[in-house]
């Protein structure tokens, strides 16, 4: 589903955000992306969805080069791919239910698509009763939810959140990490580039752990905090764990599991 | 639903910025009723210059209908050295020039019988200094009718509207400027309140057309607007003008489909200014689309 292959961001020719990252993402798996501030989780997500090219290398996604994408295909990519921020990036003047719709309008979907579609995700975020409230009357959690619904109503292949997050708190925060869990098992890769330490720790699903803009660790069921790997291992070999790691594995929800099972335990989450 | 879309888009970014709007239609009216105004000086000069051509200051109006004895007047008045060009003008000649003269007028030109128009000799001074010498020269031929010379009047009236109309040019064409600048202004202003949704748009796949449309017909719609008022006051504007203004010898009546094709291309004017504001006003905003 996605490829990287000896990624590198450089920003205005000195800034290095990505260096020569590779990893292979499967189909339907949720990829957790963790690391300082300014270690490039928030660069990668925005090469995912071509907000930036890179200066170096390839990232395939739904077998295309997204790195020689002409601009003008973009839009089409965009509707592939679903995008989740920490701001929620709602229209304040427009209801959920507007707010949802407008993804689906401004690519054109037929009226009778929109009028079907969007009670069905409202209703899977659990925002059903709600969808005449506008933004600012809902809680930060709910918005947060309306924003999935909006990502989500087009049915992408690949569901990428910057921090999802980032601005709740932590009960709020399971209920997203619940819903994010369920549209994964629809099969929808889901790519998350997170600070939160609980919900890594407690959903145990693949970790890619980003330093200075390397990929220096990458797990199955990986944890938060992973062993620090030698300086020195990481400047001379920086891809050997993450190849090693990303190809071959299977995705990590098996198809068979519970779909309420508790990936997260509610109450459980603490701070660091 | 798309075409719902756009419109009712653009109507919105319109109402936001009433003011700079109106600023805009504004400049594209002026500059368009500038225009419009110089192409009917124009139309009204070429009219009187069917007569009074460049230098031509004499006409002897011929008897008869004999072709022999015209040319013979003719050629003789050529041979005069004060004269640099003796140009014949036949029957048919000269009721092909009364049909233009008076198109706006069919009736008149149903009346009149063309074998009862004039033949003519038009002269052309090689030295003005001569003018009443020749004058009466040429009212001493046998076989001419009358002779008539373009007034000094006449002559200022030509100057008056060629520099009219080369100004009415070049000021249409500097406010058609300042128009296209302030369209794109408003376009601009119009992406700024709606950037937001923009980047949404953007951020679900919205195509490039399909961000950009409205911003275009916003524009367009300016333009339109401001050419279409340019025009209406050009047309009422003139026909006061003729109907309350008499120049005299000049003939300011010109056609009404003269009127009404040069009204479509200064809507079309319009139309363009609003177009090519809009595109410039959505440049960074085309640059930045990814």
């Amino acid at each position: 589903m996605i490829r990287l292959q000896g990624v590198t961001k450089v920003y205005d020719g000195s800034t290095v955000a990505i260096r020569e990252a590779s990893a292979t993402i499967q189909k339907g798996e949720f990829v957790f992306l963790v690391g300082p501030s300014g270690s490039g989780k928030s660069t990668l997500i925005r090469l995912l969805m071509r907000e930036e090219k890179p200066t170096d290398g390839e990232i395939w996604v739904a077998g295309r080069n997204i790195a020689e994408l002409p601009d003008w295909k973009v839009p089409y990519l965009r509707r592939s791919v679903g995008t989740v921020f920490q701001d929620f990036k709602l229209l304040p003047n427009k209801t959920v239910f507007q707010n949802v719709a407008f993804a689906l309008e401004v690519i054109g979907r037929p009226r009778g698509m929109v009028a079907q579609q969007v009670p069905k995700v409202l209703k899977l975020v659990g925002l059903s009763s709600k969808s005449e409230r506008f933004p600012r009357q809902l809680s930060g959690g709910e918005q947060q939810r309306v924003s999935i619904a909006r990502a989500f109503v087009n049915r992408p292949l690949i569901l990428l959140a910057d921090e999802p997050t980032g601005n709740l708190d932590p009960a709020t925060s399971v209920g997203i990490m619940r819903l994010l869990d369920r549209i994964n098992r629809t099969g929808t890769t889901v790519v998350m580039a997170t600070h939160d330490h609980a919900i890594v720790d407690a959903m145990r699903r693949r970790v890619m752990q980003l330093e200075r803009g390397r990929i220096v660790r990458d797990e199955s069921r990986g944890v938060y905090e992973g062993p620090a790997p030698a300086p020195d291992v990481a400047a001379t070999s920086p891809n050997g764990p993450s190849r090693v790691q990303a190809n071959g594995e299977p995705p990590a929800p098996s198809p068979g599991e519970p779909a309420e099972s508790a990936v997260v335990a509610p109450g459980e989450p603490d701070e660091g | 639903m798309r075409a719902e879309y756009v419109i009712g888009e653009a109507a919105t970014n319109l109402r936001r910025n009433v003011l700079l709007v109106l600023g805009a239609i504004l400049a594209v009216f002026v500059s368009l009723f500038m225009t419009y105004m110089a192409l009917v000086v124009n139309e009204v000069g070429r009219n009187s210059a069917a007569r009074w051509q460049e230098g031509i200051t004499i006409i002897a109006w011929l008897d008869g209908s004999d072709l022999a004895d015209h040319t013979l007047i003719t050629n003789e008045v050529a041979s005069w050295s004060e004269v640099k060009r003796a140009q014949y003008v036949g029957k048919a000649e000269a009721f092909q020039e009364f049909q233009e003269l008076f198109a706006s007028n069919p009736a008149l030109v149903r009346e009149v019988d063309p074998n009862s128009m004039p033949a003519s000799v038009r002269v052309e001074l090689a030295d003005n200094e001569t003018h009443e010498a020749v004058v009466l020269r040429l009212s001493g031929i046998v076989g001419v009718d009358e002779v008539i010379e373009a007034s000094q009047a006449v002559e200022d009236t030509l100057e008056a509207s060629r520099i009219l109309n080369t100004a009415g040019i070049v000021l249409g064409v500097a406010l058609g400027l300042s128009a296209v600048v302030m369209i794109s202004n408003t376009v601009r202003m119009a992406i700024y309140a709606r950037r937001e949704e923009i980047g949404i748009m953007k951020l679900v796949g919205a195509s490039n057309w399909f961000v950009r449309t409205p911003f275009l017909l916003e524009g367009l719609v300016e333009g339109l607007i401001g050419g279409g008022l340019a025009v209406l006051a050009g047309w009422f504007g003139y026909r006061w003008f003729i109907s309350n203004l008499d120049l005299g010898v000049i003939e300011t009546e010109v056609a009404e489909s003269f009127l009404i094709s040069r009204g479509i291309i200064v809507l079309a004017f319009g139309a363009a200014a609003g177009a090519v504001g809009s595109l410039v006003g959505l440049r960074r905003h085309l640059q930045e689309s990814r």
